[in-house]
C-alpha cells in the first residue's frame, strides 16, 4: 500500500514546532528534581550536623595535632585551579608550609623541571585518613621513571624504570650486571668509588692472568674453610673448625659468631681481629720464648715498638745483674740507682746487649709478618701475611721506624648505596638463602652480595587478576597495602590491648614474656599468611628523598619483641 | 757592716822574707798587712752590702780548672760530667719542650714562654731570671750550674784561684758566698730550696695541673741516684765514725745524716712553705697540701672512689700530705725516747697541724702560727741531728738498725700503708737505713741483707703504678701491714 504525501505529513502536526519537547521537558524536570533533592539532601545533612559530604577527609595521623587549624597548611584555594586548568598537581598548601617542620634533602635537582617544579602535596597527598604519608604509592615515582628524560643535564639512572618484579621493569644491580659481564646500565656513575667492587687481581692469586671484577676488600678469606662441616651416619660432627679443646665445631649456621648486627639489627659491625679473628689466628711472634703471645693488631710502627720494648725488657731482666748495691762500684760516676716507686727504673743497655735486641726484633718482626704455628697449639696459621698484603717499602727518612707496610684493606661496609635494606625483618631466612653460594666461596673476590632475582623471589606481587596494564595493578597494589596495612593496624592494636591487660609492670616477668611470645608468633603467622605477595613498592628499598639528607625508610614499626635474634629468643623459652 | 780580718787569713798571709827580700821585717810585715786588710775589709763589705752575682759556669769550665777530660776520673773533670750526667744541666732546656709550652699556655704566663717567665726560672735557671743576678745580664742556658749550688762566684773566684784556698776557714769561704757543701744541714737546705720550694718557688696546685711534675723529695735516694761530679769518698770521709774500735774498717755516717736530716729539713721547709701559703688568703686553700689520692681517684672502675661511704677506709678520707712528714714519728722516737710527743716536741706540733687538714678550709691564721713554730722545732732538731757529737750517739750503727726494724715491725704499722706517700717514704727508708748502717760499720757483709731485699721487692711490686690510668694498687697497700710485720 502507497502513502500519499499528504497522508503522511497529516500524521505531523504543523505546529509541531510550537509544541513542547517533552522528553527534553521530562529531563528538565528530571534535573530540576534531581537538584533541589540534592539540595534538600544536603541541607538536611547539613541541619543533622553531618559535614563529611562536603569535607576533606582526616588528616593523617601525625598530623592530628593541629587538625583544626586549617591555616597551618593552607594559604591558597587551589580547587579553582585545578578545575579550570585540568591539573591536578596543583595542592591547596606550598613547599614552605611544609618545611616549616620538615625539611629534607630535595629529591633530585632536576626534578619537576617540565612541570614548573612539584609541590611535596603532590605525592605525600593529605586528607586520607590513616594514611602514612612519608609511603606514597609507588605510581608517583613511576609516572616519572618510567620514562625518565634529561633537561639539560646527565642523570645516572635507568630511564624505564616501572616495577621491581618484571624482567625489565627494573635495571638489574650494577654489581650483578658487572660481574655478568654486560656493560652497565648506569650512565656517569664512578663504579670504583661509589660501588664495593673493583675490577683487579691480587698479584699472589690464580686468577692473576685475567682480571675480573671482584670485591676490592684485599684481604684473604675463605668463607668454604669456615663453614665447612660434615657429619657421621649417626649424625656426630665429622670435620668442622677446630675449637680451643681441638673438638670441631659447626659453623656453617652460625654466622653471627663474626657478623653480628649493628645497634639498629640494620647492617652488620665490622669484622674486628681482636673479637673475631685473633682467637683462631694470633699473631705470634717468638713461640719459643713468649709462646701463646700475639703482637698488636696494628700499625707496623706499633708492632715494631711493642717488640722493642719486649725485647729490651727481656735484655734488661736477664742480661744485666740484678740491681746492684750502692755501694758494690767503686765507679764514682757509674753508680748503679736505687728504686723509687712511682718512677720506672733507667737502666741502659750495653752495646752488645743493644745490638742483640735488635736483632732479636728484627727475628721477630720477620716471624710475625710470616706463618706462624703455636706448638702443640689449637691456633690456626698466623702472622700478618696470612691476611693481609704486605709491601716492603723504601724508608723514606732516616728516622723512619719500619721498611714495610699494611696494603689498606677496603673492607666495604655497604654493598648497594643506592638502596636501604634492613636485615631484620629478613630474619627468619638462613643468611645463605640469600647470599647464595657463601659455603662454596673459596676466594674473598667473590662477590656474595644477592642479585635482583634473590629479592624478586619473595618481592613480587601475585595478583589474580594480573594484566599488562601497570595502572590496573599498581591500583590492585595500593588495595593490597591498605589492605596490609589495616591488618597491621588490627594486629597492633590486638597487641597492645593484650599488652595493656597483662599490665606493663609484669611484662618483664617470666610467663609474660612467653605471653608476648605467643602473640608475636601470631602476628607473624597472620602476615605470612596474608595472600598476596611482599612489598614491591619503591619506597620499601629506596631512600626518596637524597641519601646524604633524610634516612627515612619504611614507616614506623613498634617492636614487638624483647628478643631481637631468632636464637635468642628460642634461648629465651 | 762588720770589718775584720779573720784570725786565719793572718796566718796565710806569704812569709815577708819570701816575698820581699831583705827589706825591714816589721815595716813589710805591716804594710803588707795594712794592703790585705784594706783588701778583706773592701770585700766583706761588698759582700754584706748587696748580693754577689753569678759569673757563669765557663768561669770554671776551663781545661786546667774543672773542665778538663780526664777519663772516669773525676776530679779535674767536673763540668764535662756535670753537662752530661747531671740532670740539673737540663733543668733550662726542658722548658723549651712541647710540655713547658703547653704549661706556659695553661697558666697564662706573664711572659707567654717559659723559658722568660721569673715563674719557671727562678729554679730552671736563676741566673737567667734576673738581670740583677748575674754579672754578664741574663745568661740563657745557664740552668741549674756551678754557682747555684756553690754559690755566687763574684767575690770568691779570684781566691779560689789561689793555693792558699783551701786553708781558708769555711766562715771566710761562707762570707765570700762560697757554699760549704760538705755540711749536711747546708746541703739539704739547697736542694730542699727548689726541691721543696718557697715562696718565690711555689709548685702549687695550678703548676701541678697545667703538667709540672709533683715535687716527691727525699734527699738521701735522690743524692743516691744523682749522677755526682765529685768522689763519693770525699763525702764520706769528712763524717767518719768517731768511736769505732782500731781494727774495724773507717766507717762513715755520712749517709745516715743525709737521710735523717734530709727527712727532718724537708718537712721544715714545707712547713715553711705552708705557713707562706697560708698567709697568701688569696689562694688559700691550697690544694697542694692535701694528699694527691684524696681526691684523685683511678680513671678506671672499679675503684676505691665508687664504694660506698661507709666502706671507705679513713685513709681513703681527706688527709694532709704525709709525703714530708710520714717519716717523722719514728725518727723522733729515736731522737727523743719515750716523750717524743712531749708537748715541746715537734712531732706533737705537727700531729696538730695534721688535724687541721682533715677538712677542706682550715683556718689560715692558725695554720700559719702553728707551722711556724713546729718549723722552728724541726730545725733545732736538724741541727741537733748535723751536729758531729750527737750525730755519733743517734746514728750510730745499732740506732740505725734498731730505727730500721722499727719501720717494719708491727709498732711502726700505724705509719705504713696508710697510704702511697707513707708507704713510699717507709720503703724508701728501709732501702737508705741499710745503706747507712752498712756504711757506718764500714763493712759490706750484713746479715739479713737477702731478707731485706726480699721485702723491698715485694713492696716496690705493691707501689709501682698499674698500666693504664691507675692510681697505686689501694688494695696492695693495705696488705702492705701483714707483709711488713714479719721484722727482717
Amino acid at each position: 500500500m502507497r502513502r500519499s504525501s499528504r497522508e503522511l505529513s497529516s500524521r505531523v502536526s504543523i505546529n509541531v514546532h510550537r509544541q513542547p519537547n517533552r522528553q527534553r521537558r521530562l529531563a528538565w524536570w528530571l534535573a530540576l528534581l534531581a537538584g533541589v533533592g540534592s539540595l534538600t539532601w544536603l541541607s538536611g545533612q547539613y541541619l543533622q550536623r553531618q559535614h563529611r559530604l562536603y569535607q576533606a577527609g582526616d588528616v593523617a595521623t601525625a598530623h592530628r595535632m593541629f587538625e583544626n587549624e586549617c591555616w597551618r597548611c593552607h594559604t591558597a584555594w587551589a580547587p579553582w585551579d585545578r578545575l579550570l586548568l585540568f591539573r591536578d598537581d596543583v595542592a591547596s598548601t606550598t613547599n614552605e608550609q611544609c618545611e616549616t617542620c620538615h625539611k629534607v634533602a630535595e629529591h633530585q635537582p632536576q626534578q619537576g623541571l617540565a612541570h614548573g617544579g612539584i609541590q611535596c602535596a603532590a605525592c605525600h597527598q593529605e586528607h586520607r585518613g590513616v594514611e602514612t604519608l612519608a609511603r606514597p604509592s609507588s605510581r608517583f615515582c613511576v609516572s616519572c621513571h618510567e620514562d625518565l628524560r634529561e633537561h639539560g643535564g646527565k642523570h645516572a639512572f635507568a630511564n624505564n624504570i616501572t616495577r621491581f618484579d618484571v624482567p625489565r621493569g627494573h635495571p638489574e644491580f650494577l654489581v650483578t650486571e658487572l660481574l655478568k659481564g654486560d656493560p652497565p646500565l648506569t650512565k656517569g656513575a664512578d663504579i670504583r668509588e661509589e660501588h664495593a667492587i673493583a675490577k683487579f687481581a691480587r698479584p699472589d692469586e690464580d686468577d692473576a692472568d685475567e682480571p675480573r671484577w671482584q670485591d676490592r676488600g684485599r684481604i684473604r678469606f675463605n668463607h668454604a674453610r669456615h663453614l665447612h662441616a660434615r657429619y657421621f651416619e649417626n649424625g656426630q660432627l665429622a670435620e668442622g673448625l677446630f675449637d680451643e679443646k681441638r673438638e670441631p665445631v659447626n659453623l656453617s649456621d652460625k654466622c653471627e659468631t663474626c657478623h653480628q648486627p649493628d645497634a639498629e639489627h640494620r647492617y652488620f659491625k665490622p669484622i674486628q681481629y681482636k673479637a673475631h679473628c685473633g682467637k683462631c689466628h694470633p699473631l705470634l711472634f717468638d713461640p719459643v720464648n713468649y709462646p701463646g703471645q700475639s703482637v698488636p693488631h696494628e700499625l707496623p710502627e706499633i708492632v715494631r715498638g711493642f717488640l722493642t720494648e719486649t725485647y729490651t725488657l727481656r735484655a734488661l731482666r736477664n742480661g744485666s745483674a740484678p740491681a746492684a748495691l750502692h755501694d758494690a762500684s767503686d765507679d764514682d760516676v757509674n753508680q748503679p740507682r736505687r728504686p723509687l716507686p712511682g718512677h720506672p727504673d733507667q737502666q741502659r743497655l750495653t752495646k752488645e746487649l743493644a745490638a742483640a735486641v735488635l736483632n732479636d726484633v728484627n727475628q721477630a718482626e720477620t716471624a710475625a709478618k710470616d706463618h706462624q704455628h703455636g706448638l702443640f697449639g689449637y691456633e690456626a696459621k698466623g702472622g700478618c701475611r696470612y691476611c693481609h698484603e704486605v709491601e716492603e717499602v723504601e724508608p723514606q727518612t732516616k728516622t723512619a721506624l719500619t721498611n714495610w707496610k699494611i696494603v689498606p684493606t677496603q673492607i666495604p661496609s655497604r654493598w648497594l648505596p643506592h638502596s636501604d635494606f634492613h636485615h631484620e625483618p629478613h630474619r627468619l631466612l638462613n643468611c645463605g638463602v640469600c647470599h647464595v653460594g657463601v659455603a662454596a666461596s673459596s676466594s674473598t673476590g667473590d662477590v656474595l652480595i644477592p642479585s635482583r632475582a634473590v629479592c624478586v623471589a619473595c618481592h613480587a606481587a601475585q595478583p589474580k587478576d594480573w594484566n599488562s596494564n601497570w595502572q590496573d595493578w599498581f591500583r590492585t597494589q595500593e588495595k593490597l597495602v591498605e589492605q596490609r596495612e589495616r591488618d597491621l593496624d588490627e594486629a597492633r592494636r590486638k597487641w597492645m590491648t593484650e599488652l595493656t591487660k597483662s599490665g606493663p609492670s609484669i611484662a618483664t616477668t617470666k610467663h609474660a614474656r612467653s605471653k608476648r611470645a605467643e602473640d608475636e608468633q601470631s602476628f607473624q603467622e597472620l602476615i605470612d599468611n596474608a595472600d598476596r605477595g611482599t612489598r614491591t613498592d619503591c619506597i620499601e628499598c629506596h631512600t626518596y628523598h637524597s641519601p646524604t639528607g633524610d634516612k627515612w625508610n619504611g614507616p614506623f614499626v613498634p617492636k614487638i619483641m624483647d628478643h631481637p635474634t631468632p636464637a635468642s629468643r628460642e634461648a629465651a623459652k | 757592716m762588720r770589718i775584720g780580718i779573720p784570725k786565719t787569713w793572718i796566718e796565710f798571709i806569704p812569709a815577708p822574707q819570701a816575698a820581699v827580700g831583705g827589706c825591714p821585717f816589721a815595716t813589710i810585715r805591716f804594710a803588707v798587712c795594712f794592703v790585705f786588710v784594706w783588701m778583706a775589709s773592701t770585700i766583706v763589705a761588698a759582700a754584706d752590702e748587696s748580693s754577689p752575682k753569678f759569673v757563669g759556669s765557663s768561669s770554671c769550665a776551663a781545661a786546667a780548672c774543672h773542665g778538663g777530660l780526664a777519663g772516669n776520673k773525676v776530679v779535674g773533670s767536673e763540668f764535662p760530667l756535670w753537662a752530661a750526667r747531671d740532670p740539673h744541666a737540663r733543668a733550662y732546656s726542658v722548658l723549651l719542650n712541647g710540655l713547658s709550652k703547653q704549661m706556659a699556655a695553661r697558666l697564662k704566663l706573664s711572659n707567654k714562654t717559659a723559658h722568660k717567665s721569673v715563674e719557671c726560672l727562678s729554679c730552671h735557671s736563676p741566673a737567667t731570671a734576673r738581670k740583677e743576678f748575674s754579672i754578664t745580664g741574663p745568661a740563657p742556658l745557664a740552668s741549674v750550674d756551678c754557682e747555684q749550688c756553690h754559690g755566687a762566684a763574684e767575690l770568691w773566684l779570684t781566691p779560689h784561684r789561689r793555693k792558699d784556698w783551701k786553708q781558708l776557714s769555711p766562715e771566710v769561704k761562707q762570707r765570700l758566698g762560697y757554699k760549704d757543701l760538705s755540711d749536711v744541714l747546708t746541703r739539704a737546705t739547697l736542694c730542699t730550696d727548689c726541691h721543696v720550694g718557697g715562696a718565690e718557688r711555689d709548685v702549687n696546685h695550678d703548676l701541678l695541673a697545667a703538667g709540672h711534675p709533683r715535687l716527691s723529695f727525699e734527699l738521701s735516694t735522690f743524692h743516691a741516684n744523682w749522677p755526682k761530679h765529685w768522689p763519693r769518698k770525699m763525702d764520706e770521709s769528712k763524717h767518719p765514725v768517731s768511736n769505732a774500735k782500731s781494727n774495724d774498717p773507717p766507717g762513715s755516717l755520712f749517709e745516715a745524716k743525709l737521710w735523717a736530716v734530709g727527712q727532718v729539713v724537708t718537712a721544715q721547709r714545707s712547713l715553711e712553705l705552708l705557713s707562706q701559703r697560708a698567709a697568701h688568703a688569696q689562694t688559700w686553700p691550697e690544694f697542694a697540701e692535701w694528699n694527691c689520692f684524696a681526691c684523685h681517684h683511678d680513671l678506671e672502675s672499679p675503684s676505691w672512689w665508687q664504694l660506698p661511704h661507709r666502706q671507705k677506709q679513713p685513709h681513703d678520707a681527706l688527709s694532709w700530705n704525709p709525703w714530708p712528714y710520714a717519716m717523722l714519728e719514728p725518727l723522733a722516737r729515736q731522737t727523743f725516747g719515750p716523750e717524743f710527743r712531749g708537748s715541746a716536741s715537734p712531732i706533737s706540733a705537727t700531729l696538730r697541724l695534721r688535724y687541721r687538714f682533715t677538712t677542706l678550709l682550715p683556718p689560715a691564721a692558725d695554720i700559719v702560727s702553728e707551722a711556724n713554730e713546729a718549723a722552728k722545732l724541726l730545725q733545732a732538731w736538724a741541727k741537733r741531728l748535723n751536729q758531729a757529737e750527737s750525730a755519733q750517739q743517734l746514728l750510730s750503727p745499732v740506732a740505725l738498725k734498731s730505727l730500721r726494724q722499727s719501720l717494719v715491725a708491727k709498732e711502726g704499722e700505724q705509719l705504713v700503708a696508710r697510704d702511697w706517700d707513707s708507704a713510699t717514704q717507709v720503703f724508701l727508708a728501709i732501702n737508705a737505713l741499710r745503706y747507712a748502717e752498712k756504711a757506718a760499720r764500714g763493712s759490706l757483709d750484713s746479715a739479713d741483707e737477702a731478707q731485706v731485699q726480699a721485702v723491698l721487692d715485694s713492696m716496690r711490686k705493691s707501689l709501682d703504678f698499674q698500666d693504664g690510668y691507675r692510681g697505686p694498687r689501694q688494695s696492695e697497700l693495705r696488705e702492705l701491714d701483714t707483709l711488713l710485720s714479719t721484722p727482717p
